[in-house]
């Protein structure tokens, strides 16, 4: 946490004070101006961008749904979307190859990944008549309501055209406070306490020269894992609480992902919006065009969907690697469905399996370069040199990132945060979701937030860079 | 509605009380802390005689024990002389003063590189006007977050939690053994390699001559005597410091100009022994026996 997140809540606790009184008649235009002031005040460059890609994008939704120009509407939907494309790929190419200045170069591609989704989607809609929209102003908030910005979830447009006005019109109820106020809580425990004390191990062993044995290696990979879950659903718990407490559910992006049974499991509750939008816009069409072809068929819309999603990541060949593991996965798992219905392998085995093959995979998701990823992979098939002589020294020592008291303290520490959070994981996503005040529960989270968390660091969500 | 406000009301009540109750167990656990140097040093009477401050060079290798005279040791890793001021203030609020003080002195002291201010080891002691106005001009980010309600120690987690948990433990179970009881932490075992690199060039920071000159006045205002001094060094890799010589030149005019003197221990036969040396300034054990028989000649002759 920092001083733009204490400056932001600040800002945003006056704003819910007035949008539920003297701006209650006004709460879209309050939300438009609100959002846009945030966005230009943290981002200028990132707003400038996202405003000319909304503009575009509604201005060619028009088009198509007035077809003014008297000609055929599919060249101004393809128009459309392959602007879109082009916009995403260069600012993501002008990043990868570092032409901005790398102090600001993320800031240029804030948001981009998320809202060009959105803004294809809509004009997809917009072209096969399940939806139409004139009104500038809600298509501007479609891309920039705030709470969900930088890193989503992705709103798909029937949710948002059909369901946002009714909703935030709505009579102020307390319970959207509480319940919004209990996500903001779990999600900031999750992000300042879990996710970032897990932080400068992962920086540290996926940054440099890894020369760990396979143990501390696989060990890492499942920190990862961990900390890629927490900081990223516990962004999404924020935005979720925040939009909650402005009257409008945002969809959750994750189901309790790292218990999942299998790797299809695993995307049914991972990243959740995304998940969703790729089986819509891509795996369906292509899966129906290749119907003929059955299995095969939908082997190839597995790979293709899975290529699209690492290229969605980013340009670096370690995105294409890992999502290729994933696709492979699930065409594996495709081509064993009736054998495996058969096996009926005890949760005991399928859902560390399915923990271990994810976080293989991650491997490649998070190093800093191929040959890091290609060193901790090699490492944990290097059956001589996989378990350790001395446990303290090789694998204790090293994640702790030192072998003095503090560092095994600080390790032990959020080890034992992460597993308790993750025991108890189903009951807290229940007593978040009450309408219920838990004094005792905001008692316990502020405490372990205060004393356990890392305050000013200035760690950004890992999704913030996509 | 009046029955909700009624419970924020109640909700908000709890939490801050919660709040302020746990930044008081930080203040009270870090004070009781009886391993932490700042907060030992205050809790009980130490009254040495001969006093040593400085970064981790003086830390490990004063070894009172083998001095066998009253001293006490108050080198703090990494600290630089901003902190070693504040660590001296905080020792002559609660400790007799002593008749010698010993700055350990070298080039490297001057340089940010090496040492520098550790505010957060001041977090428990704000109260006092001196640490908390130094802090404020040193370290104005600290500073400003610990003003900020309930996250005075919050940004400093990483470090201070394991101290806290410490300290709560040493007061519940009324523990007042010290860990380093007369300040000297002894170096492990390290091989011998270099701290910076070849040809590296110190610089030279105002604020920590600054600093220096302080602790020189606080000193002689308590009517001590203040020697500078300088651990043996690792000659091989010092001759490699383009600009030693003239730093040690620098701190010799300092001297001078305070009419203090500057002692540089060693000697060539034991500067040149790497086993003396785990790297340019810091003594291995063996280094540490050496140099502690030397000291322990000057400062009791026979």
């Amino acid at each position: 946490m920092d001083f733009n997140a204490l400056y932001f809540s600040l800002s945003f606790l006056i704003f819910l004070f007035f949008y539920h009184t003297i701006l209650k008649n006004q709460k879209l235009k309050s939300l438009l101006f609100f959002s846009s002031f945030i966005l230009i005040y943290f981002f200028p460059l990132a707003s400038l961008i996202c405003f000319i890609s909304s503009i575009s994008t509604f201005k060619i939704g028009v088009l198509i749904q007035k077809n003014k120009l008297k000609v055929n509407t599919s060249s101004i939907y393809i128009l459309g979307i392959s602007f879109l494309i082009l916009n995403l790929i260069s600012i993501k190419y002008l990043n990868y190859i570092k032409l901005f200045n790398p102090k600001n170069s993320n800031l240029t591609q804030i948001g981009i990944s998320f809202y060009t989704l959105q803004n294809i989607s809509y004009l997809i809609d917009i072209k096969k008549q399940r939806l139409s929209n004139n009104n500038f102003s809600n298509f501007i908030l479609y891309n920039i309501y705030f709470p969900r910005f930088l890193s989503g979830p992705i709103i798909q447009p029937k949710d948002f055209f059909f369901k946002f006005q009714d909703s935030i019109s709505q009579k102020f109820n307390p319970s959207i406070i509480s319940t919004g106020l209990n996500l903001i809580l779990v999600g900031t425990f999750k992000k300042i306490v879990l996710s970032d004390r897990l932080s400068p191990i992962i920086e540290h062993h996926f940054s440099f020269s890894n020369d760990n044995i396979g143990l501390t290696n696989l060990i890492i990979s499942f920190l990862f894992t961990f900390q890629l879950y927490f900081d990223f659903s516990g962004y999404t718990d924020i935005a979720r609480g925040i939009s909650k407490t402005l009257g409008f559910d945002l969809i959750p992006n994750f189901n309790i992902p790292l218990r999942a049974k299998s790797i299809s499991e695993f995307w049914r509750k991972w990243h959740i919006s995304l998940t969703s939008w790729l089986t819509n816009y891509v795996f369906y069409p292509v899966s129906f065009k290749l119907r003929k072809q059955k299995k095969l068929g939908t082997s190839i819309a597995i790979l293709i969907t899975f290529i699209l999603s690492g290229l969605w990541h980013g340009f670096g060949i370690t995105f294409i690697i890992y999502a290729l593991f994933h696709a492979f996965y699930l065409i594996f798992e495709h081509y064993t469905l009736n054998f495996r219905n058969k096996l009926k392998t005890p949760n005991i085995l399928t859902i560390p399996s399915t923990f271990i093959l994810v976080s293989i995979a991650f491997i490649f998701f998070r190093a800093e370069n191929f040959e890091i990823a290609r060193r901790i992979f090699i490492s944990l098939f290097n059956f001589i040199q996989f378990w350790p002589v001395n446990f303290e020294k090789e694998v204790l020592t090293k994640i702790a990132l030192g072998g003095e008291k503090i560092n095994l303290y600080n390790l032990y520490i959020t080890l034992i945060l992460c597993c308790i959070y993750l025991i108890f994981e189903f009951s807290i996503e229940k007593l978040i979701h009450s309408e219920r005040i838990y004094i005792i529960f905001y008692i316990i989270i502020l405490t372990l937030i205060f004393a356990f968390g890392i305050f000013g660091n200035q760690t950004v969500f890992i999704y913030n860079q996509f | 509605m009046k029955k909700i406000l009624i419970k924020l009301s109640i909700v908000t009540f709890a939490l801050i009380m919660t709040m302020i109750l746990l930044e008081y167990l930080y203040d009270f656990s870090l004070q009781n802390n009886y391993y932490l140097k700042y907060s030992s040093i205050q809790k009980r009477k130490i009254n040495a005689e001969n006093l040593f401050i400085g970064s981790c060079v003086p830390n490990t290798s004063i070894s009172p024990e083998l001095l066998e005279n009253n001293t006490y040791n108050l080198g703090v890793y990494h600290s630089n002389y901003i902190e070693n001021y504040l660590a001296l203030y905080l020792y002559l609020k609660n400790n007799k003063s002593p008749k010698r003080i010993f700055v350990y002195t070298s080039p490297e002291c001057f340089d940010e590189r090496f040492n520098h201010l550790n505010s957060f080891r001041m977090l428990p002691h704000l109260n006092d006007k001196t640490v908390n106005n130094t802090i404020k001009k040193y370290d104005y980010q600290t500073y400003q977050r610990s003003k900020i309600p309930f996250l005075k120690y919050s940004f400093e987690n990483l470090n201070i939690t394991y101290d806290m948990i410490t300290g709560l433990k040493h007061y519940i179970k009324k523990d007042k053994q010290i860990l380093y009881s007369n300040g000297f932490i002894e170096l492990k075992n390290f091989t011998l390699k270099r701290s910076y690199p070849k040809n590296y060039k110190f610089k030279w920071y105002k604020k920590n001559e600054i600093y220096l000159n302080k602790i020189i006045q606080l000193s002689k205002s308590k009517k001590t005597e203040v020697i500078l001094y300088e651990s043996p060094v690792f000659e091989l890799f010092a001759t490699e410091q383009p600009n030693r010589n003239e730093f040690i030149l620098k701190i010799k005019k300092l001297a001078l100009k305070n009419r203090i003197k500057f002692i540089q221990f060693g000697n060539q036969y034991f500067n040149k022994n790497k086993v003396n040396f785990i790297n340019t300034v810091n003594l291995s054990k063996k280094g540490v026996l050496e140099f502690n028989k030397e000291l322990k000649k000057y400062l009791c002759p026979v």
